[in-house]
């Protein structure tokens, strides 16, 4: 075979190969479907604990940071037409919860919830905005509360031999480095039960109840998803497919088609690891005492969530 | 004829002149016409299913309000290909000859068919650069600019080769009867538009 040959089939052979991996390699196909009157519904999966930033060696946990992203998605891709977030979670800190919960409430598109093992606590506060909930028989949800912990520190200290002096400005600033006042226990008291009636107002608001009516569910306790259905709490039993076909019903698709995002790639997955990488090896390389003084002297702050304890 | 074929797109590439006068003279018609309607094919293709043109086709749907399944795209520039090869060699023979060009509308045609052939390299750098991100995207435009101006020198060869007129006198006839393409769509447009305001 002559050089010439060779470069002219070479040429076209490319070409050719090239316009046939297309569909294998281009979002056409999707698209495709799309436009054959399909309805995309995309799952967003929210699993673990609601924190401000992601935890853990993985970084796994719930973060208005991971939510707004995986919105903002759905949001810019036109053949999306609606969302189930498929939550598997104890709730957590009261801001970030809130903070999704308002994400979910203004979002543009129609989100159904799909309770999984359990959406609890601020796993049903970000549940309740949504235009319909869906859990399974032995889902556990509700836990309408707030619980509060403070760590006093004080014995840790005479125990390590370390003296501690305070100079303050302010009479209860450093009320979360020594045992409360009665006084205090009264202000961190007031404080959760606001956070308790930001709850109550907010599920009020998503589920179409009255306060009244949310204020006898929400002793904290938590309920099964057969229960919560009976209480209103959630509007239908099943699964995430289940929860798909509620959301078509409730906006009129009639040929609603699963959607879950690629996962990210390789290098994006290396990057996100590459930080909590770093953290746990200076953890092993300092001990466990050092970490110890470490939080000792940057102090434990007083928690207040809206979680299963 | 194989031999032959790879011969004259081998001849495109490489030397162009010579390869373009011998194809005027032989006058391979239904070659040259298969020759252009795969490179057009594949260049549809290409351009729909890339992702940034879906992208910019789904916009374009969504604000017009309706879809259109891809494929009729592509349909929509393959027919729009054929159309325009035949309105182009008519105009540019007509402005040959009257430039005192002696060759026949076939050969004209054989070679300005052939002529195309290098957008075939198009097709796989738009694909996997565009891949690439806003850098390939930009990358695969300046390649395909490239390309657009290596077959207009060609298609200019392709004209003086089969008409036997000067270099100059080709490219005079080549953009004539391209301002007569956009002039003559333009003023129908403008002329509908006016007509429409009048009434």
């Amino acid at each position: 075979m002559n050089k010439k040959r060779i470069i002219i089939i070479a040429l076209v052979a490319l070409a050719v190969l090239t316009v046939a991996a297309l569909p294998f390699i281009s979002s056409a196909p999707d698209r495709a479907a799309m436009r054959s009157g399909e309805q995309r519904i995309a799952v967003i999966y929210l699993n673990g604990s609601i924190q401000e930033g992601a935890g853990g060696f993985f970084g796994a946990g719930i973060t208005p940071r991971y939510v707004r992203s995986q919105l903002e998605r759905v949001a810019s891709d036109i053949t999306i037409k609606g969302v189930v977030i498929r939550i598997d979670s104890p709730g957590g800190s009261i801001a970030a919860s809130q903070e999704i919960a308002a994400m979910v409430r203004d979002f543009e598109k129609p989100i159904v919830a799909s309770m999984a093992d359990m959406a609890a606590s601020g796993g049903y506060y970000i549940s309740a905005p949504c235009q319909g909930i869906v859990a399974q028989p032995g889902t556990m949800t509700g836990s309408i509360g707030v619980i509060s912990t403070l760590i006093t520190t004080d014995g840790l200290y005479e125990m390590l031999g370390i003296e501690v002096e305070t100079f303050k400005s302010g009479e209860h600033k450093d009320m979360f480095s020594r045992k409360l006042t009665e006084e205090e226990q009264q202000i961190m008291q007031e404080i959760s039960d606001e956070a308790y009636r930001q709850f109550i107002n907010d599920v009020a608001e998503g589920r179409g109840m009255s306060v009244r009516a949310v204020e006898r569910l929400a002793t904290g306790q938590i309920y099964l998803g057969s229960q919560a259905m009976e209480l209103g709490l959630v509007d239908r039993l099943g699964g995430l497919e289940d929860a798909i076909n509620y959301l078509a019903e409730l906006n009129e698709f009639d040929k609603p088609v699963r959607y879950e995002f690629p996962p990210p790639s390789l290098f994006s997955q290396f990057m996100d690891y590459g930080y909590s990488i770093l953290v746990n090896l200076e953890k092993a390389l300092i001990g466990p005492e050092l970490i110890m003084f470490e939080m000792l002297r940057e102090g434990i702050p007083p928690e207040i969530r809206y979680q299963v304890y | 004829m194989s031999e032959r074929l790879i011969d004259w797109l081998f001849g495109v590439i490489a030397r162009p002149g010579e390869t373009l006068n011998e194809i005027a003279a032989e006058k391979p018609v239904g070659l040259a016409f298969l020759v252009y309607l795969i490179v057009a094919a594949l260049n549809a293709i290409t351009n729909t299913y890339s992702n940034q043109s879906m992208d910019a086709i789904d916009e374009l749907m969504f604000e017009v309000g309706f879809y259109l399944a891809p494929y009729w795209f592509v349909i929509g520039a393959v027919f729009f290909s054929i159309i325009s090869i035949f309105i182009s060699t008519l105009l540019i023979h007509l402005f040959a000859r009257l430039f005192g060009g002696r060759g026949g509308y076939w050969s004209l045609f054989s070679a300005y068919a052939f002529a195309v052939f290098p957008l075939i390299i198009g097709v796989p750098t738009t694909v996997f650069l565009g891949l690439t991100g806003v850098f390939g995207s930009v990358i695969s435009g300046l390649i395909t600019f490239g390309l657009a101006i290596w077959v207009l020198i060609l298609e200019v060869i392709a004209i003086r080769e089969a008409h036997g007129i000067s270099t100059g006198m080709s490219i005079l006839a080549y953009f004539i009867h391209l301002i007569i393409l956009i002039v003559i769509p333009v003023a129908i447009a403008v002329f509908v538009v006016l007509a429409v305001l009048a009434f």
